[in-house]
């Protein structure tokens, strides 16, 4: 009797000092989160004056003012930017590195080889080293300024990350249900579509939802390729009016910060059952 | 499945409209420039609400704004944007970057070339000389007077029993400010970090005792290892006598000491700065605030006081309306409903009769136009760019806290400076000949 409560008690006393553990690493990991939260309420002198994290009084008026951002256009014409920026993008993804995935998965053609070890090539190559040729590029060709920069690589298969995460699911899919189709009489388009896509949907939900959350949040690309504030994304709109030497009203810019971050979170609460089940399923099947 | 494809189909369409649709309008005799710049709001208002004066007055002319806050992101756009020829006609540079422009090719318009268009009798011919003008050629304007003063908080100088009008040197900047803390163990005199001890205070220190550029234009030392040594030992007299915070303290709010508590709190007296940020570093005491200049010493060879151009304004060579260019940069800086209008949005204005009518009509802060002008009058060398280079002050910095931290003493920390320092300067010396 007295041993087994003396193991009742150390495993407690093992669970109580895991869960402190994981109680003071979540806090950190959360506190920015909340730092930004919080900080909308703040004014300057609060915000670097006081330590505390809480404000001394809740007002709405950092979002109010901060919508209005300085200049021509106010945050409705970033945020809808944004939406047309990034749900194109997205598809485009979505479509071709289905399409590209799917042909390099279940087609024999000349090149394979080559072809397939050029796709993992680019995947490796840093984005710093593309800006400029591909700056050049749309200049030649007079997207500069434009969505096009991000629809048309989007389409063109260029997220090679994309392709490959869903080429392996493709590979992991019987090819039993291939020979199948086709005695049903599918042709190889009907049978990505019928078969295939129903089966890839976690993946493709993972492809959505990280797509969706690295275009929204692409501060670098929107800053070289775009160049009129009235075609701003939130990205760059956030950074207005961030000048070292200027009076920066930090309150109006964690709001808008804040009110930037809630469409990806709704996005991902709302798709987290099959982003979830798509991270596990290409990632362990194979 | 067909008619979603069909769908996706008409959705992406309508996209590729809106988002290529809006380009450039056609040539109907309507002319386009690019403006850009980078600021905080104040300066963006201002300049856009110039830009739709401009465009009222001459039909025909539209002028778009792509303004950004930081600038640093700016630079990386703007080289960008040089390196591919699709920069903006009319454009804000900064001075440390001219010479890596002027590197890249002939990218901007020569001035000089079109004073019929623009009248440049207002700025200071020295100060063009020194910032603007390369090989003969005027290839910028500057935007306004910056220079590095002191503001004080006459009100805790008072309290401590120190004359606010004192011309500081060297050495009562210790004697004196070292009474604040005395008086009030929460309060120090001056407020700094490491970034600043290096580019402001031990960097003037020494070129006041030598009279040379920092580092020479032919990638050697302006200074002596007993200079360096003298600059360290009063670095650290600074901390002992209490007139700065305890590095460990100050040394947190590196390149941002405007933002330490103490500052915040008017719990210091005296910061160096560039008067361009007066009004938003000491909104908190502008009514017992004062400006003076850094301490200069006696025996000065030079002031080493900086003073140099905000920002300068310069007009891209490819641009295909030049002209129209040029007569927007006239009214920006000669017309005075434009200056009504900007103010001091980029620093004291830089020429004469703009200063006049925004001290006549009150437009600007008083204290803000006295600082460039004192400054001005005790104007020193014009650091050359080896010396304002970025590398060498980040290792300038690193002994600055080594030696203010106690890991090096002055001498130890002036050695390895030193042999640092000569090693890449070879390394310059060898890229550029």
């Amino acid at each position: 009797m007295n041993k087994k409560l003396i193991g009742v008690s150390k495993r407690a006393v093992t669970s109580i000092i895991k869960y402190v553990f994981l109680i003071i690493l979540g806090f950190v990991l959360v506190y920015p989160f909340f730092f930004m939260v919080f900080a909308s309420f703040k004014s300057n002198e609060e915000l670097f004056g006081s330590a505390s994290i809480f404000p001394a009084q809740y007002s709405f008026e950092p979002f109010i003012e901060g919508w209005q951002a300085a200049g021509q256009f106010t945050f409705t014409t970033f945020y809808a930017n944004t939406f047309v920026l990034v749900i194109p993008t997205v598809i485009g993804t979505v479509i071709s590195s289905v399409l590209v995935g799917y042909g390099f998965a279940r087609f024999r053609f000349p090149f394979k080889k080559i072809l397939f070890t050029l796709m993992i090539a680019t995947l490796m190559l840093p984005n710093a080293i593309l800006v400029i040729p591909r700056y050049i590029i749309f200049r030649e060709i007079g997207w500069l300024d434009t969505y096009f920069t991000f629809y048309i690589p989007a389409l063109l298969g260029c997220s090679s990350f994309f392709t490959y995460m869903l080429l392996q699911f493709f590979r992991s899919v019987p090819m039993e249900f291939d020979e199948a189709a086709f005695i049903d009489g599918c042709n190889s388009f009907q049978l990505l579509y019928r078969v295939h896509v129903p089966l890839l949907k976690p993946s493709i939900i993972s492809v959505v939802i990280f797509q969706t959350i690295w275009t929204w949040n692409n501060f670098f690309d929107s800053l070289i390729y775009i160049n009129s504030i009235r075609k701003f994304p939130l990205s760059l709109a956030l950074k207005l009016s961030l000048d070292t030497q200027a009076d920066v009203s930090w309150g109006q810019i964690m709001a808008m910060a804040t009110l930037s971050m809630i469409p990806c979170v709704i996005l991902f609460f709302a798709m987290q059952k099959y982003f979830v089940e798509g991270v596990v399923s290409t990632g362990i099947k194979g | 499945m067909r008619k979603l494809l069909v769908t996706l189909a008409v959705f992406l369409s309508i996209f590729a409209i809106y988002a290529g649709g809006t380009s450039e309008s056609a040539d109907d005799g309507n002319i386009t420039l690019r403006f850009s710049w980078w600021g905080g709001d104040s300066r963006h208002e201002a300049t856009l609400d110039v830009i739709e004066l401009y465009e009222s007055l001459n039909p025909g002319i539209t002028i778009e704004g792509e303004y950004m806050g930081a600038v640093n992101d700016y630079r990386q756009k703007l080289f960008t944007q040089f390196a591919g020829q699709a920069a903006p006609d009319i454009i804000q540079l900064d001075s440390p970057w001219m010479p890596e422009i002027y590197k890249m090719g002939d990218l901007l318009v020569d001035l000089n070339t079109k004073t019929d268009l623009i009248d440049i009798s207002g700025f200071s011919p020295e100060f063009l000389e020194s910032y603007s003008i390369k090989d003969g050629h005027l290839y910028t304007l500057p935007t306004g007077i910056n220079s590095i003063i002191l503001t004080i908080n006459k009100q805790i100088l008072e309290e401590a029993g120190i004359d606010p009008n004192t011309v500081w040197n060297w050495e009562n900047f210790i004697t004196e400010g070292k009474k604040v803390h005395q008086n009030d163990p929460e309060k120090y005199f001056f407020n700094t970090d490491q970034v600043a001890l290096a580019t402001v205070i031990l960097k003037t220190y020494i070129i006041q005792k030598t009279g040379n550029q920092f580092l020479q234009d032919d990638y050697t030392l302006g200074f002596t290892r007993e200079d360096l040594i003298e600059a360290f030992e009063y670095m650290n007299r600074l901390f002992e006598e209490g007139v700065v915070e305890p590095p460990s303290d100050c040394f947190q709010y590196s390149n941002k000491f405007e933002q330490n508590p103490l500052w915040v709190n008017s719990k210091a007296g005296v910061i160096a700065t560039w008067n361009s940020t007066i009004m938003m570093w000491s909104a908190h005491f502008l009514d017992v605030a004062d400006v003076t200049n850094i301490p200069i010493r006696q025996d000065a060879k030079n002031t080493g006081v900086m003073v140099r151009p905000a920002q300068l304004l310069a007009v891209n060579k490819n641009s295909k309306h030049v002209d129209e260019c040029v007569k927007f940069l006239d009214f920006f800086f000669n017309d005075p409903r434009a200056i009504r209008i900007l103010k001091d949005s980029r620093s004291v204005q830089p020429t004469e009769n703009a200063r006049a009518l925004c001290l006549e009509e009150n437009l600007t802060n008083p204290l803000v136009v006295k600082a460039a002008e004192i400054a001005q009058d005790k104007a020193g060398i014009v650091y050359n760019d080896l010396s304002n280079n970025q590398e060498f002050i980040d290792i300038f910095t690193t002994f600055i806290e080594g030696v203010a931290l106690g890991r090096y003493t002055p001498e130890e920390g002036a050695d390895e400076m030193i042999a640092v320092y000569t090693q890449k300067l070879a390394e310059y010396k060898a890229q550029n000949s």
